[in-house]
């Protein structure tokens, strides 16, 4: 049994079209996928629906989501939120708002914890620090007591890693976890989620509409565009080869593929 | 802290350092008053201020400087209950109504709209004619009347903070709407509100002046600087200390609260202008 499968899922907002449509995918426990499309192909909707964070205004219209076989739609509010943070962690696109501006690192690693784990204060605080040791954040006591404005943009994205593991989730979402950072970061924080991911074991479902990104990190990868999914495969396959105009786009505009990149007029 | 040292300087921390003096002032009223508030010396009454009664004695001879420094205890404290009493009503309100959205949002702000549309000082005013006179009427009403601005304003905040990124972060580690609400959104919105409060206290005080001066607030003998105004007013051709002094009282206290107010929206504005 897969650990996530999303099957047939239709989403939408009001009158308007479908934004994501008939998209299905299954996930393994302890496997990765990556989810590549440019902006609005409906990828970050995908992964929102996945923990129940859907903007009031989208409307579930068809299929279902299965997480350990359970169907996600079913759920009571509690049982959701015992799955979220719980059993699925989420990493953000932008470090920079992703965080509480009010309150140190290392409260936000160990709200979760208490949370999920019911651990007390002490507790929550000493293993907090511990995962804040872990993704880098060293000495991680100490780096607990700082403010997100006291951190750089790298240094955001590696405790908002450990706020989503905290609680050893088996399923990570990484939404774009990489694009607001430069080129070494990005490198980095890369690194450190295929480490972990080896020491932890969770599945990764990482999204990006760079296939550099994914191929880092995932060997299967889906190409979204307008809501479909137009390809999917093995990623050096796709690298290699795309079979989708969208893929193609993506891997030109990237530099990635040979052909005339930035003059067309047809991406976006 | 360092946050605090910037923000007390100059001209705010004299404002500062005199509300701490009038508040401290009123709390020790018993042994600064120089003479019982409510002490009648018929003999002495209408007394020019001088040496044995600093600033004069009232139409039944008592001490002004005395009533003054009680009268101080009435205003800060009614300014002081009445404006948190309004702010964390308001902030409660404005933030469910915000967060929820929906038809408890509707709900709140069709109500919010019909008492800020009726004028506060009629509203008060036939409030505390239904209830009745007294101190804590006026501290009930200033409450019930007060809410709305302040509801508007974290409705606002919370509306902008809901959509940001930490928040859904905060949601998507599984916590309850209550505590995203009162761990994520709202201290992220209490900049404004802690402004809002310095000018609500000034504005409680104004009020309860004004009920008092009208004889809805604070009842005889008790000191108030509003009653203190009204009652000197009837001797006003011989006595004009009777009403200069208490006025001046309410002036100076207006002066230094707004100052500290205008400070907190300077240091809360993310503009930063000075």
């Amino acid at each position: 049994m897969s650990l996530l499968a999303v099957d047939e899922l239709t989403l939408g907002f009001g009158a308007d079209a479908d934004v994501v449509r008939q998209v299905s995918f299954e996930l393994g426990a302890g496997e990765s996928l990556g989810l590549l499309g440019a902006s609005g192909s409906g990828k970050s909707l995908t992964a929102l629906a996945v923990l129940g964070l859907l903007p009031p205004a989208c409307q579930w219209r068809a299929g279902s989501i299965r997480f350990e076989g359970r169907d996600l739609a079913g759920l009571a509010p509690g049982e959701r939120r015992d799955l979220c943070g719980g059993a699925m962690g989420l990493v953000f696109q932008e470090p920079f708002t992703a965080l509480n501006p009010l309150m140190t690192v290392g409260a936000q690693v160990a709200e979760g914890l208490r949370l999920h784990r019911g651990l007390g204060a002490a507790d929550a605080a000493g293993q907090a620090a511990a995962w804040l040791d872990k993704v880098g954040l060293q000495p991680g006591l100490e780096k607990a007591k700082l403010y997100p404005h006291q951190l750089s943009g790298g240094m955001r994205q590696r405790a908002l890693l450990a706020m989503a593991l905290a609680c050893r989730p088996r399923l990570l979402i990484c939404d774009e976890p990489t694009t607001a950072l430069d080129a070494t970061v990005q490198a980095q924080i890369l690194g450190l989620l295929r480490r972990l991911q080896g020491e932890l074991g969770f599945a990764l479902l990482i999204i990006s509409h760079d296939l550099a990104v994914i191929h880092a990190l995932a060997p299967q990868a889906l190409v979204m565009e307008k809501g479909l999914v137009v390809e999917r495969g093995p990623v050096a396959g796709i690298l290699a080869a795309p079979q989708s105009p969208a893929a193609a786009r993506l891997l030109r505009a990237y530099g990635m593929l040979e052909g005339d990149s930035m003059s067309e007029g047809q991406g976006g | 802290m360092a946050a605090g040292r910037a923000f007390f300087r100059g001209p705010t921390l004299v404002a500062g350092l005199g509300l701490g003096l009038l508040a401290l002032g009123a709390l020790l009223a018993p042994w600064l008053a120089p003479a019982d508030p409510d002490h009648i010396d018929i003999l002495g009454r209408l007394g020019a201020p001088g040496l044995s009664h600093w600033l004069g004695t009232d139409a039944l001879g008592r001490d002004v400087l005395s009533r003054i420094v009680y009268g101080a205890r009435v205003s800060l404290a009614v300014g002081l209950t009445a404006a948190l009493g309004s702010t964390v009503l308001g902030t409660l309100l404005g933030a469910i109504s915000g967060y929820a959205g929906g038809w408890v949002d509707e709900l709140m702000m069709r109500g919010a709209d019909v008492l800020m549309c009726i004028p506060s000082l009629f509203l008060v005013l036939t409030l505390i004619v239904v209830l009745g006179p007294g101190i804590y009427n006026v501290v009930l009403v200033i409450i019930l009347t007060g809410w709305t601005d302040i509801a508007r304003l974290v409705r606002g905040e919370v509306l902008s903070l809901k959509q940001r990124d930490f928040v859904l972060a905060a949601r998507a580690s599984g916590a309850t709407p209550a505590r995203v609400l009162l761990r994520h959104v709202l201290p992220n919105a209490m900049a404004p509100v802690y402004v809002s409060l310095t000018f609500g206290i000034a504005g409680a005080i104004m009020m309860e002046s004004g009920l008092s001066f009208l004889g809805l607030g604070v009842q005889p003998p008790t000191a108030s600087w509003g009653s203190m105004l009204s009652e000197g007013r009837e001797s006003l051709q011989e006595a004009w200390w009777l009403v200069v002094f208490p006025g001046l009282a309410i002036l100076a206290t207006m002066l230094l609260i707004n100052q500290l107010g205008e400070a907190a929206r300077r240091h809360f504005d993310p503009k930063g202008g000075l």
